[in-house]
This record gives structure tokens, sequence and C-alpha cells, in this order.
């Protein structure tokens, strides 16, 4: 796996441009919501962007900056939401992002990172296969004794730990959805681990590609070829940590992905009127941060030509129209777009191991997330990720916002 | 003879759509467009026409195209020094002299939006009056073209205040080879000229394509600008410069380096002692060999500023990081250059102006002088320099008057490099070893890893060999934005 120095060309040529900071002219509707980036957004100095924190992994590379627990508290504000990675790449081929993941590896691998409270996932981890310390027994007490699963079906829906033990109920509905659409599935049990992916976004690498392995190693046991996920986090883990450890031979799929082929094809029929204005909220790891990683090896040449070319993930190609074409096909639903959307969607202020580290911060950045929801005229916002229900709800509870947060999959099971 | 009667139709065309008296076909006045100082051979143009307007443009480009006869333009004024204006084939020159409206002088977007004729040395004044500056190229001649230089690419003093090697340079109206008229990045629209709301500041776009660079560094051969929009920066409220002597140009570079990466300057430039005492030598050329002599062997020129807000505290602070990075680094930073007594003392006036004495400075020592640049990253400068000595060091040409000036680019993320080799174009043996130099070299320093970004004259040929892919793309660039191959033939790739 790539570690710091394979990204000197990004360090390198970064020319502080700002637009890691900012989205697109074009994308833009006036001086309101032009940031994208929360670190920027809320602390205002350079140091606290994508560009800032690959000038401090050049000079921490470089020994010329030493560490100190304001330097790792600076690193660790990051949310890792990759809106600095895909706007730069509009205009440039640098790996913003895999820079400041591979900085925390590095701060790991130096006995200084993560933030001590991120540490306890990997000791969760270790005993209980999940990051909360749940007991690992109760990974599927959630899961009706009713259920229909089809222990020879090669679609395993990988349930993920914040879905299993904090939003319950957001499983619960993506099994109804599949067996309302004739799906035949069946589930890991006692070998789904957690997928790794609040490790890695701490640069815990050991411990994530342990989990890693064992989960790589249970979906050939189990002859997965497809693998449905409801949660943004594992499913943009599954698409781009994964392929760093070995060549995904299974499909990837998003409930939402799975949904807009139930419909596409006439298997799913959402007839219930549910009468609500609605925005929809792309969670990176579902968007921007989702496409594949594909390994690359070759030469960069002058002005950054990438012999042989390497493909980019350049956020374009994310899960941004299922989610939307369902919530369309709701009947009474009516779906305004905030600003910042698909790629440009503003970061939740959940991931990157950010809201156990820094509670206060995490809740700032889903406050403007909201505002910027509430700016719409919408009265319901929907998502499709544990991470970031989380953050919102806990948002609109502390803002006594009149929003309502919905889980995309809620809305689908009232509406069949 | 039919080559005449096209020509003399097409100067009867020409004199319809120009003002007569903006078509010239004076053998004299044809000879100033047929050969320059380079290596380019001799090609004598043949008609010139000055247009005045985008309209007169577009309809010269038409009537080109109707006659398949090539163009060459031209925008600034003599001496020019790397054959792109020589017509590799007999062809017509554009002047864009006589286009020389200064159309908008913005303080508040801090930019201006020019035509092609204007000048350094009438746009540096006229900006200042408006409380701004130009990022401009060390010491150009009064008479070049600000677009030009800009579209070219020419280094800038200032990397603080450059995020691409495109800076400042921000929109552009050109006229493709093909007559359609088109405007670059925020430019575009919605909306013609007289609704734009856009402050044309946005280089990018329209949509996904960064239409600008493909004019960039072409040498007219993509399409003919006929204004551009150009970033300015605040004039400052105070401002002083620094000198720090060093040895070679290793230390120059990552003190440079050193200093950009935390961007505590503004100006900031290293010039060896052959190019630092053509400069300040007053007295030509009696003190010139004395002031090279006495001067350091590198002295990098760091200039720091302080603007409208706080100009002081500003300047105390950057005074305090220079000194301490120079500290680290076992340097000092000094108000006057060692050895050149009170001459240092103009600097400052010279960074922010153009060359106003006779001949341009480059010109001083032989008459003539041949330039080898290109880009590398500052950690790799020496090494360039390294090689070009031991290239040099085979010929009888004297080293130690090779001028040398390195010029951080981009917040210092790559640096211009350039050699000057002076010449005396009179005596004909010095111009064949000169040019056997300059042959060697610059395929050594390809061959290296120097990156030609701007490849004029023979560079084309050593450059775009090594380049097939890209050779074929900006074909097909040029088969789209020039079909007929009307603009500059021969040059490029092209």
């Amino acid at each position: 796996m790539e570690t710091l120095k394979d990204y000197i060309y990004t360090m390198e040529s970064c020319n502080s441009c700002g637009q890691c900071r900012f989205i697109l002219g074009p994308k833009s509707k006036g001086r309101e919501f032009v940031e994208i980036c929360p670190i920027y957004s809320r602390y205002l100095y350079e140091s606290y962007s994508g560009q800032g924190l690959i000038n401090t992994a050049q000079e921490l590379l470089e020994g010329t900056l030493g560490y100190g627990d304001e330097l790792i508290k600076h690193i660790y504000t990051c949310t890792t939401c990759g809106a600095c990675d895909i706007n730069c790449k509009s205009v440039r081929d640098m790996e913003v992002l895999d820079t400041i993941l591979a900085l925390r590896a590095k701060c790991v691998e130096d006995g200084q990172g993560p933030m001590p409270e991120q540490r306890k996932y990997a000791e969760y981890v270790e005993k209980q296969h999940n990051i909360f310390g749940e007991d690992h027994d109760q990974r599927f007490g959630w899961l009706p004794e009713d259920t229909n699963l089809s222990e020879g079906a090669d679609m395993v829906y990988f349930v993920g730990c914040s879905t299993a033990y904090l939003y319950p109920d957001i499983a619960r509905n993506t099994v109804k959805i599949m067996h309302a659409g004739g799906i035949n599935f069946k589930v890991m049990d006692a070998e789904e681990y957690c997928c790794g992916a609040p490790l890695w976004r701490t640069g815990q690498l050991a411990e994530a590609r342990k989990l890693a392995e064992h989960n790589l190693e249970t979906f050939t046991k189990q002859n997965v070829k497809t693998l449905v996920v409801s949660c943004a986090e594992c499913y943009g883990t599954f698409k781009g940590f994964y392929p760093r450890i070995a060549e995904l031979d299974f499909e990837v799929l998003h409930i939402t992905e799975v949904i807009q082929r139930l419909l596409r094809e006439g298997k799913l029929k959402l007839n219930k009127v549910l009468e609500m204005k609605a925005t929809y909220h792309d969670p990176c790891l579902l968007g921007r941060l989702s496409e594949l990683y594909i390994p690359w090896e070759g030469e960069i040449k002058a002005f950054g030509y990438h012999d042989p070319p390497k493909k980019f993930r350049r956020g374009t190609n994310g899960v941004y129209e299922a989610p939307r074409e369902i919530l369309k096909a709701i009947p009474g639903l009516e779906l305004v777009e905030m600003i910042r959307n698909a790629e440009n969607s503003f970061c939740c202020g959940g991931g990157g191991g950010v809201p156990t580290a820094f509670p206060d911060f995490s809740l700032w950045v889903a406050s403007e997330r909201l505002k910027e929801a509430e700016a719409t005229g919408a009265d319901v916002i929907v998502s499709c990720c544990p991470f970031c229900e989380s953050s919102l709800s806990n948002a609109i509870d502390k803002s006594k916002s009149s929003l309502r947060y919905r889980d995309l999959t809620e809305l689908v099971v009232r509406a069949i | 003879m039919g080559t005449l009667e096209t020509l003399s139709g097409f100067a009867e065309a020409l004199g319809r759509v120009v003002k007569p008296e903006n078509v010239v076909s004076a053998p004299s006045i044809l000879e100033e467009y047929s050969n320059d100082i380079s290596f380019v051979e001799r090609n004598r143009p043949l008609l010139l026409v000055y247009p005045e307007s985008k309209d007169e443009v577009k309809k010269i480009v038409e009537l080109a195209n109707e006659s398949k006869i090539p163009l060459v333009p031209v925008s600034s004024g003599v001496p020019h020094f790397h054959g792109d204006t020589i017509p590799n084939q007999s062809g017509i020159i554009v002047d864009f002299r006589r286009m020389k409206r200064i159309m908008k002088i913005d303080s508040v977007s801090r930019c201006v939006m020019i035509e092609p004729g204007v000048t350094y040395g009438e746009l540096i004044p006229e900006v200042k009056k408006h409380g701004l500056k130009l990022n401009i190229p060390l010491l150009p001649r009064a008479s070049k073209s600000v677009v030009t230089s800009y579209l070219e690419r020419q280094p800038v003093l200032i990397p603080k205040y450059q995020y691409d090697y495109t800076d400042p340079l921000l929109t552009l109206e050109v006229i493709y080879g093909t007559g359609d008229e088109f405007r670059t990045g925020s430019a575009s629209g919605p909306g013609d000229m007289e609704h734009l709301k856009s402050d044309k500041v946005n280089p990018w776009g329209p949509g996904s394509i960064d239409y600008y660079r493909f004019v960039s560094g072409a040498q007219g051969t993509m399409g003919l600008v006929t204004w551009a929009t150009v970033k300015t920066e605040l004039l400052p409220a105070i401002q002083k410069v620094y000198f720090v002597p060093v040895t070679d140009a290793g230390q120059a570079t990552t003190l440079m380096n050193n200093l950009l990466r935390k961007r505590v300057v503004d100006e900031c430039l290293a010039l060896n002692n052959v190019n630092l005492a053509t400069i300040l030598t007053d007295d030509w050329p009696g003190d010139y060999k004395i002031l090279k002599n006495d001067l350091p062997l590198w002295t990098v020129i760091i200039c720091i500023a302080g603007y409208q807000r706080h100009p002081e505290e500003r300047m105390a602070i950057q005074g305090k990081y220079l000194f301490d990075i120079c500290k680290g680094l076992g340097m000092r930073p000094q108000s006057d250059i060692p050895g050149a007594g009170s001459r240092g003392d103009s600097i400052l006036e010279l960074l922010s102006n153009w060359w106003d004495k006779e001949p341009y400075w480059k010109l001083r020592k032989k008459g003539a002088c041949y330039d080898i640049f290109f880009l590398t990253p500052l950690s790799k400068a020496s090494e360039f320099i390294n090689l070009m000595k031991n290239a040099y060091s085979r010929y009888q040409y004297q080293f130690s008057e090779i001028g040398c000036y390195i010029q951080p680019m981009v917040q210092g993320r790559g640096c211009h490099c350039e050699f000057n080799l002076p010449c005396d174009k009179s005596d004909t043996n010095e111009v064949a070893e000169v040019k056997s130099l300059f042959m060697e070299a610059s395929a050594t320093l390809i061959r290296n890893g120097a990156f030609f970004s701007r490849p004029y004259g023979p560079w084309a040929d050593m450059v775009f060999s090594r380049y097939a892919e890209g050779v074929t793309a900006l074909k097909k660039l040029k088969g789209i934005f020039d079909p007929n191959n009307i603009l500059n033939p021969g040059k490029m790739c092209f």
C-alpha cells in the first residue's frame, strides 16, 4: 500500500491555488455555500485545508516540522470528506486526500496518532470486531427471527457496525425492501466484522488491513458475488480501501442502487403518497469518494503527465442518480437540491473519526449543512448513511431545527 | 508569377478591410521582420498589415483562409529574440502594434484589459496611477507587448502571486484560424460584451476546458488574441530590497525554496555576477569588468513589501521571517550588494520597470545574445547549471561571460532557469561557435530532463521528437482551430 513518500509529487506540485477550499465557480450560485472544506470553513486559516495539510505532510516528511499535540489535533480535525481532493482534481492530477490519509498513517506509524479517543476503535475491534465495543454476538440482534434468508445465495447484505448497533431500523428497512423486491440474499452472521472505515481513515492501517483480510476471506469462503450495503462508509471503504489490499472479485452495491434496479425492472412499486418537500444530502463515501480505486504504477513525468495514464478518482461517477431517481419516484415527494450537491456535497461532519475526537467541531459542520438544507425550503433532509444520520439528527436536535431527518430506506418502505 | 498575382490580389483585398496605409509592402520595412537575434533562418515576409480592431483581424483571417496565405502575428517592437515572428513560409506579418487601447483598469478586481499592442513601457505607468502594479518579467524592453509576454509565459518576478504557469494571464478574446471569434474563461458569457456581468478574471472554462491554454505558449499558431485581461497586484505602500550573496546556484535555490515555501517574500530571483553587473553598470563598458569581479558569484534578490493595511507590521513580520530563515541556512540578508557600492539602490526601481536604456541590457556586451531557458524544480537547477558548464568546457567560449538567471515560478514549485550567451554577430567564427554550443547544450539539457516549455526555433524538433503522443494531440487541436494551417505554419510541431 502507498505511503506518504509515494505522494511527493502531490506535495511538491501544489501551487496553493486554493481550489481545494471552494466549489468551482460555475457550480456556485452567488456568494453563499461556496466553501467546501469543513476545516477551512470553520478555522479560516490556510493550514486548515487540503493544501495546508499537504504542506504539513511535506514538512513532516522532510523533517523540517516536528510533532506536537497541536499538530496532531490539526491533522485529525479533518473529516477526510475528500471535497478538497475532487475540487483539486478538477484542475490538477494530484492525490490530496490520499496524501492526508497517508499523513495520518505516518502519524500512527511514528507513534503520534491517532487521537486518544480514536485509538479505542482498534481496541474495540480487536475484542468485539466492531468500533463501539458492543457485544459481537448481538451484531445481528436487530434481525427479525422470521426473516427469510437464502443460505445458498451469492448476494450478502453487509450491515456494518453503525447500522447494526445504532440505527437498526436502516437494517430492518433494507431487509424489507430486498424481500419486497424478491431478492434472495443472506447475511454473514458472526463472520461479519467491521469494514475498517474508521481505522483506515484515522491512519490505523494495520488494524484496518486485518479486518479487510478477514472480510475478504469470508466473502471468498461464502462465494459472495454481490455485496449489498446500506452504509455509505462501508460502501466507500469496499470500493476505495479493499482494492488496495486485493482485487475485488465481487460487485458492491449500495441499497439505493439495488432499489434503483428494482424500480427500473418493475419489481418494486412505490405507490403510497408521502407529501413532503425533501432535500437529499450526498454522503461523501457514497458520492465523490465511491469510485473504485484502481492501483497504478508508473512514472510521473513533466507537468504531471502520468505514464501509463492513471485512472483518477475524480468523484464524477459517484452514486448520485440512484437516490434521486428513487426520491422522484415517491408520489407526493418534491425533491429540491442544495447548492452544494453531488460531488460538491458539503460534509455532515460525521467522518474521519471526527465525531469521536472533536464532537463540537463535528456538530458545527453538521449545523452548517443544515443551514443550507433549510435554505432550500425543504422540511425533510434525506440521506442514506448512518454516520450522516447521527451527525445531522444531532444537529437538528441541538439547533431545534424544524427539519426532520429521514433515511432513504425508511421513505421507500413507507411508500411501498 | 501566380504567387505575385495572388499576392497583389491579396494586398488589394487587405486594403479593403483595413486602412490602405496599414498595408505595407516596402521591402525596407519588410526586411525588419525577416530576421532577429535567434538561430532561425532569415525569411522575408510578403506583406505587412496593421489591424486596428477585432473586426479587421477577423477579416484578415478570413482572407488568409480563402487565399491559403500564412499569417505571422507580431505585437512587440524590436529586438526580437526567439525566431517565432520570422515567417517559416513566405507569409503576411500581422502587426498588432496599432491595437494599443488600455480598455479598462479595474482596481476592485485588480486587473487590466488591454489590446495586444500595449507595451510594458505604456502600461506600467498607467496602472501605477491606479495604485496597482504588474507582476513583470525581469527588465522587459519598453516595446515588449504585455499580452505577448504573458501569452508566451515569460517568467515574472513575484512567484508568490503566481498560481499557474500562465499567471497573470486571465481571459482572452481570440480569433481562431477558422475565423471564429471566441472569448475564454468568465469573459465567455452569458451575454455579449456590453451586457457581460462578469469581471473577466476567471481564466478557466467555459465548461470544463481551459481554452486559454490552447493559445498560451503557442507562438501564434492557434489563434490571434485581440484583447486580454491580466492580473495586477497592489502597489506597495512601502517596500525594501535585500540581497543575499552566495557562492553557488545550489545555495541560491535552497534559500529561495525555503523562503517561498513559507510565502515570505514578493520579488525573488537569483542572478549570477555577469548578469547583475550587466544590469547595474552605468558607465559601459568601463565599469563592467570591475563590477563583475567585485560582485558575489551569485546574488539572491528579495523584496518584502507592505500594502494598504498595516504595512509596517507586515514588513516587520516578513523581515523577521526572512532573517530567521536566512540565519537557519547560515546566510544573512544585506541592504547593499557587496562590491556594488551604491548601485544596489537602483535595484528596486529596476525590478518595477522596463529597461529604459539603449541597447537592451542583454545586448550591452556584444550586440547580440542567445538565450537558453527551460523549467525545472528549484532543487534541480544547479544540476543543470553544472551540465551547462560541462557542455561549454569543450568550447573556446568563455563561460565566465555567460549570464545566468534563476526565476522561481508558481510559489517556487518550479523555476525558470536561463543562460544568456552574448555574441558578436559580426564575427562569423564566434557566431558559429555560439551556435554549436547553443545546440549541443540545449540537446544535453533536454536529454537530462530540462523542460523546454517554450520550444522556439531549433528547440521545437528537439522537444516534439520526444513527445509523439503530445504531438498527435496538438495536431488534432490545430486541425480544429486552424484547419488550413494559416497561423504561423512551421512553428512548434505544425
